[in-house]
């Protein structure tokens, strides 16, 4: 591995090319200080704590910035570094307040740290000490710089690492040092707040005090805390953190830095994220109805009561009367346990996760049909792509670690990034070579048309790709009609722009393709799935990837909770093996999905649904029809942690443990499944989702003895691929990759037939559900941190429809549609197409389901002022 | 006797004038170079005529120029330091208003032998006259066709921006002005990569100084040899000093390099004011350390500055005469690096302070014995370990004033005032 040996304090230490002595240091275990230095940034040599002693070079050197070179002799404990390494301590201290008794970072302070390893135990200093004074009546220098940042910049040793995090990690430019000198300040701009998306990482990154958040800041010392390992459950992105507690409280999440995935950075959803754990609004015991009300009782007597009734069920409609959703954030092993219990013991396929964000559902969808899976990739492959197609993706708000490494390939190897999104997003400001904006609906059209122009430039060369020249000629022909400016009057995307994109990616080595939320929700969505498959061939080389909608989809997926595929994706005709493992039969009938099980309900072909971690009467299309549906059954079970929409149409409530409080393992966007640990037990009267699977399926007649996750690990895992961890403990800090057989192959060219819906002339503007800043889904609304960031729910417009309905800023507005209506705050966006309106989907108070119908192609409203 | 090289006409007040300018023989250096001079014999030349840097280091100007790669495909930029900022330098300024068409010009021959297209006049924000005079004869030479596209027919493109700096001493820095320049605060960057390779825009980049690149339209008219033959062995052509303090005839004084320190105080400045006794002269700018009056026979070239023990810098000479107060001195000089220091590294940011506070506190009385050695310990803790060189030229006047005057610091601090009966009252707290 190592290219060449630099000697340091008389060791032999190898180096890799391109090496810092530093890094190279660190590396062999020899310890030199740091303070400005972090691996993931740009070394600035700021602070010099890190000056070492190179031979034959006359000045002591910064070992963080300098290259190792063949031949070096390097001391770091020479009389020299250590006289400068303690006055280096001596300036910093000289000014510093040395509150640590008050200050939050005590403990875990760099400064205090390497204080006592290598400081002075005297002070020189006489004179009176430097202070920047926030208030005059208060001892304690705090000054609010963000919803959730304080500053203290007495405490500051100036690293600038928190602006350099803003600016070459997040590419932010909402904080800066300003002044000069020692009275140089760490700052928003005036007038402006440090609010973005990554901003507690400056908070993580301080090497001392001077920065704090608000959750942490004077509640806890930090040596009285415990660390556990967890996954970030609020994004497919799959963090690795760590929580900390105290007495089985949460005082704060920290990153845990992997560089698979998140490089030590996490976003403020999972930082902050934890919150809703300890929300007061947590169901804390069984709830059964009584003459029309919810009222609190005991676990024996709930589960008495879905005993009875499913017994009286049961023997009226057999198995297939019952139907069970869960959640895409529950743990693979939750998944696995409840569709067993479905299955094998209430004995129905009815099965679904996919009630969610809009996701639209196809027959067979399950049965991998070439160009709509993704195709094996990781964090790294986006980095070392030169060109990233974003596609219809709010790749910021909804995978925001993912965009970091986007921003990182931008930073570190120059990559082109083309967003191409129905709506302008934060990633095109940002980090966008070109960003093109679609007219919703219109995205299949687009790929088809890029391709032409691909093929349409003289530099394309068709030897390059796998396809020959009569596929190549054919699809042209085929595609004609969505070609150039033809293409362009069904997309609204001018043809030069489409022109610049075919150059960007003719030119491209390797692309690397994020499809996003806005493809899943896309009326064509198999076709453009296809569409992207097509776009693949075309690339020299390239790769796919289909976001998943939420932390566990893939998972889910992957461990049956579908109607039609059995755990490990195995297809019907397996299931013999499941019978045999489970010791008892499986309905041969296979289930139905999403829309399935809601029109036999309302066909009253079924009537207990149990109903986990799930809230589709919030999220499923056609709200007010889930509801009505819903309140059809005679037993509704929901399992939750939340007095969700759905949860108060229940029969019995069971109260269910968040993430914190169970084990388990989750798989993200990667197919890359992590294990995270339980760091609190169940809070109030809740239980973790196996126990209460178990629970139930032993009262219903089964004993599994698998309440704990571990022992519905140890079962699940022989449908792993060879090779992977069949305990937590062998799962490791990489994870587990799921892989399939390599996908990304070029296949046949698939043909697109688009028909553009039928326009109503008194629905005329296009609804697209975005995310608001800081939040994700639909548990950030239980989170008084995040809410801080964006408290209220807004329908965002453009500025011509503004103009054009006399709206302004802050103004009431009415949005309808066939199925229903809200009423929100206009929020008038900058740069926005017209004829849309972007309504966020995390706050229950407007719902954005209600206003969409459950057949149709493409959601239409109408907008007016109140 | 001053030779008047690059200052004969800026006393003539219409200088400034394109049309003036051109009666002088501006431009006609350009002519000739792009008519007639290709870049690397350009550089060749400049490297024959010893022509050395006026901004403060003295590297010699046509080597720094072949630093620049020549294969690389990327833009190339010229930088002219204009920033001048070190207390008791105001030689370019001279230049600037009283000659900028030579100063232009001097740009464009530098851009030329570099290969650069687009070069950035950086200008002190005080510098009010100097800017708009730059800018004039910047737009009168795209006027006359000696800036733009294809250049009198030569093929060659290019141009000059003129960028107005905050009034900032490290901004002289050349890697802070190029920060500066880019739009960032004016913040010293870590050198390697060096300019030459990778400056502006992470491109090669020159800076030079106002003075040095007005030599360059001389060098070129009257050769290399010409220009060797002024000056001492290592150190070729002109200089103008500026002379402040305590002499009667403070100014501008261009001289031949190796004229002599005393010619230059006694004989055109007139000699120390009130005929008092000399007591310390600092020969280079404020980063300069102090010389004794014995040293006044050395002669004002790079090499024999040296070996008197201090540097020919930016050529400010400060005398001082006998009631002048040292620690006084070296209190106003640690204020002003305490002030100008740019906050990046520890060990400038905080020690030029504690320096500062320490001078301050003996200076109003208040000074304890081991406090000499906290300054000169402090001092050994700044120089060589910070990220650019004002760090070390903050330390400069403590130590050499220490290391000279160390008996009035001892008898500021037993005796709680000044040993020298000064006019400079000592202040009381
Ligand atoms: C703190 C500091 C301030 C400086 N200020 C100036 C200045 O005002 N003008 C200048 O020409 N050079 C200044 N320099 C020197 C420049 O960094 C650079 O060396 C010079 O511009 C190079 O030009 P030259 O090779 O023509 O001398 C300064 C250097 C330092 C460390
Ligand atoms: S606030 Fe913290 S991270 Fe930022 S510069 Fe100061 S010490 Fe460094
Ligand atoms: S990016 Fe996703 S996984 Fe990572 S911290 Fe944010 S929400 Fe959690
Ligand atoms: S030495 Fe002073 S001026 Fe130079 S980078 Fe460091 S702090 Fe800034
Ligand atoms: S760690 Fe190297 S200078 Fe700060």
């Amino acid at each position: 591995m190592s290219d060449f040996n630099i000697t340091v304090n008389g060791r032999q230490v190898p180096v890799i090319k391109g090496q810092t002595v530093l890094q190279a240091s660190l590396a062999a275990g020899i310890d030199i200080p740091v303070f400005c230095w972090h691996p993931q940034l740009v070394p600035v040599g700021a602070c010099r704590i890190c000056l070492v002693e190179i031979e034959k070079l006359p000045k002591l050197q910064v070992a963080c910035a300098t290259i190792a070179s063949e031949g070096m002799i390097v001391h770091t404990d020479s009389p020299k570094t250590i006289k400068v390494r303690q006055g280096v301590l001596e300036f910093i201290l000289a000014h510093h307040p040395l509150d640590c008794p008050t200050c939050d970072k005590g403990g875990e302070c760099d400064l205090q740290n390497l204080t006592f390893k290598y400081g002075l135990d005297y002070s020189r200093q006489h004179e009176p000490k430097h202070r920047v004074i926030v208030d005059a009546n208060s001892t304690f220098d705090d000054l609010q710089i963000g919803p959730e940042i304080i500053r203290n910049q007495n405490r500051c040793i100036h690293c600038y690492r928190c602006t350099r995090i803003v600016d070459e990690i997040a590419f932010e430019d909402d904080l800066g040092a300003y002044q000069r000198s020692y009275h140089t300040e760490i700052l928003p701009p005036p007038g402006r707040e440090i609010r973005n998306l990554y901003s507690g990482n400056i908070v993580e990154y301080c090497p001392v005090g001077a920065l704090t958040n608000d959750d942490w800041r004077y509640k806890v010392r930090v040596w009285l805390t415990k660390q556990t390992s967890v996954i970030c459950p609020h994004c497919p992105d799959g963090c690795n953190m760590k929580l900390w507690n105290f007495h089985n409280k949460l005082f704060r999440a920290t990153s845990r830095a992997n560089e698979n995935i998140d490089n030590g950075f996490i976003c403020d959803i999972g930082r902050y994220g934890y919150q809703y754990v300890a929300s007061p609004d947590r169901i804390k015991r069984p709830m059964v109805r009584r003459s029309g009300e919810l009222v609190e009782t005991s676990w024996e007597e709930a589960l008495s009561l879905i005993r009875k009734q499913t017994d009286d069920i049961k023997s009226k409609l057999s198995g297939s009367g019952f139907f069970g959703f869960i959640g895409d954030i529950r743990t693979n092993e939750e998944i696995y346990a409840f569709q067993r219990l479905l299955r094998r013991v209430i004995g129905s396929n009815n099965i679904d996760h996919r009630f969610h964000r809009r996701r639209r559902l196809t027959p067979g969808e399950e049965v991998s049909s070439r160009g709509i899976e993704s195709d094996n990739a990781e964090f790294k492959d986006i980095e070392n792509a030169d060109v990233i197609v974003v596609l219809g993706s709010d790749l910021h708000s909804e995978n925001p670690i993912t965009s970091l490494r986007v921003k990182r390939a931008v930073k570190r190897h120059n990559a082109k990034v083309i967003l191409l999104n129905p709506l302008p997003t934060p990633l095109g400001k940002r980090a966008a070579t070109l960003e093109v904006i679609y007219k919703q609906g219109t995205a299949a059209v687009l790929l088809h048309g890029l391709i032409d122009a691909v093929v349409d430039l003289e530099r394309f060369d068709p030897s390059a790709i796998k396809l020959s020249a009569a596929e190549i000629s054919d699809f042209r022909k085929a595609n004609a009609a969505y070609a150039g400016v033809r293409g362009s009057e069904i997309t609204g995307v001018d043809v030069t722009l489409v022109a610049r994109v075919a150059e960007i990616l003719a030119a491209a080595q390797n692309v690397f393709i994020l499809a996003g939320s806005y493809v899943e929700r896309d009326p064509l969505r198999d076709s453009l799935h296809l569409a992207v498959a097509n776009l693949q061939s075309f690339c020299k080389s390239a790769r796919k990837i289909f976001l998943p909608p939420d932390s566990n989809s893939v998972g889910a997926a992957f461990f049956g909770a579908e109607p039609t595929v059995l755990p490990g994706r195995q297809s019907w005709g397996k299931k013999a093996i499941y019978e045999d493992l489970w010791h008892g039969p499986i309905p041969d009938a296979p289930g139905k999905d999403t829309i399935g099980i809601l029109e036999a309900i309302d066909e009253d072909e079924i009537e207990c649904g149990l109903v986990f971690n799930a809230d589709p009467v919030r999220l499923f299309p056609d709200g007010e029809y889930v509801r009505s549906v819903m309140e059809k059954l005679k037993l509704l079970v929901v399992i939750d942690s939340f007095m969700t929409d759905t949860a108060r149409l229940a029969d019995v409530i069971l109260p269910l443990s968040t993430f914190a409080e169970i084990e388990g393992t989750r798989v993200n966007w990667e197919k890359r499944m992590q294990y995270s640990q339980r760091a609190i037990p169940p809070l109030h009267e809740s239980k973790p989702g196996c126990e209460i699977i178990e629970l139930l399926a032993d009262r219903l007649g089964v004993k599994f003895n698998q309440s704990k996750p571990s022992d519905v690990y140890q079962e699940m895992a022989r449908f792993f691929p060879t090779g992977a961890p069949t305990t937590y403990a062998a799962i490791g800090r990489d994870g587990f990759l799921i892989r399939s057989a390599e996908t990304n192959k070029p296949g046949k060219l698939a043909y697109l037939r688009f028909v553009a819906p039928a326009i109503d002339t008194e629905y005329r503007f296009i609804l697209l559900v975005g995310n608001a800043d800081h939040h994700r889904g639909t548990l950030t609304e239980r989170n008084e941190i995040l809410m801080k960031f964006t408290g209220e729910p807004f329908v965002g417009i453009s500025e011509a429809d503004a103009t054009d309905l006399a709206v302004s800023d802050g103004d009431l507005v009415k949005v309808e549609s066939k199925y229903g209506r809200v009423v929100g705050k206009a929020m008038i966006l900058r740069d926005f197409p017209s004829k849309r309106v972007l309504l966020p989907e995390n706050f229950g108070e407007m719902s954005t389901n209600i206003l969409m119908g459950r057949q149709d192609k493409i959601d239409m409203i109408k907008l007016a002022k109140m | 006797m001053e030779t008047k090289l690059l200052t004969q006409h800026v006393g003539d007040p219409q200088q400034h004038t394109m049309e003036r300018a051109i009666e002088h023989g501006a431009y006609q250096a350009w002519q000739k170079v792009l008519k007639e001079i290709a870049p690397a014999d350009l550089i060749q030349i400049v490297k024959d005529s010893g022509l050395r840097g006026r901004g403060g280091a003295g590297f010699p100007t046509g080597l720094k120029w072949s630093f620049v790669p020549k294969d690389s495909l990327k833009s190339k930029y010229l930088c002219c330091n204009a920033d001048e900022s070190e207390p008791g330098t105001c030689k370019d300024r001279v230049l600037l208003e009283g000659d900028p068409h030579a100063v232009v010009e001097g740009m464009m021959i530098a851009s030329y032998a570099i290969g650069c297209h687009t070069a950035f006049f950086y200008i002190r924000g005080e510098y009010d006259i100097g800017q708009v005079r730059m800018s004039k004869a910047i737009a009168d030479a795209y006027a006359k066709g000696f800036l733009g596209k294809n250049i009198l027919g030569s093929g060659y493109d290019l141009d000059i921006v003129v960028h107005r700096g905050g009034g900032a001493y490290i901004c002289g820095e050349e890697t802070a002005l190029l920060s500066s320049l880019e739009g960032d605060k004016g913040l010293a960057r870590l050198k390697p990569p060096f300019p030459a390779v990778e400056g502006l825009y992470r491109c090669p980049t020159i800076i030079n100084n106002v003075e040095t690149l007005a030599n360059l339209p001389h060098i070129v008219v009257k050769g290399a040899q010409w220009f060797a033959s002024l000056g001492t062995e290592k150190s070729k052509g002109t200089r103008i000093f500026s002379v402040s303090g305590h002499v009667k005839n403070p100014g501008n004084y261009e001289l031949e390099l190796g004229y002599s320190l005393r010619d230059l105080v006694y004989g055109l400045a007139g000699g120390i004011l009130d005929d008092r006794p000399l007591k310390a002269i600092i020969p280079g700018g404020s980063s300069t350390p102090v010389l004794l009056p014995d040293k006044i026979d050395t002669k004002l070239d790079f090499e024999s500055v040296a070996a008197a023990g201090s540097m020919l810098g930016s050529g400010a000479v400060i005398v001082m005469h006998e009631e002048t107060c040292i620690v006084w001195v070296a209190e106003i000089l640690a204020h002003f690096y305490m002030h100008e220091s740019c906050g990046k590294c520890t060990p400038c940011r905080q020690g030029t302070g504690w320096i500062y506070e320490i001078l301050r506190r003996i200076e109003a009385g208040y000074g304890k014995m081991e406090d000499i050695d906290t300054l000169l310990d402090i001092a050994d803790n700044i120089e060589g370990n910070t990220i650019c060189p004002l760090g070390d030229a903050a330390v400069v006047p403590v130590i050499s004033t220490i290391k000279l005057f160390r008996d009035e610091y001892v008898y500021h601090i037993e005796h709680g005032k000044c040993k020298v009966h000064s006019q400079f009252k000592l202040r009381t707290k």
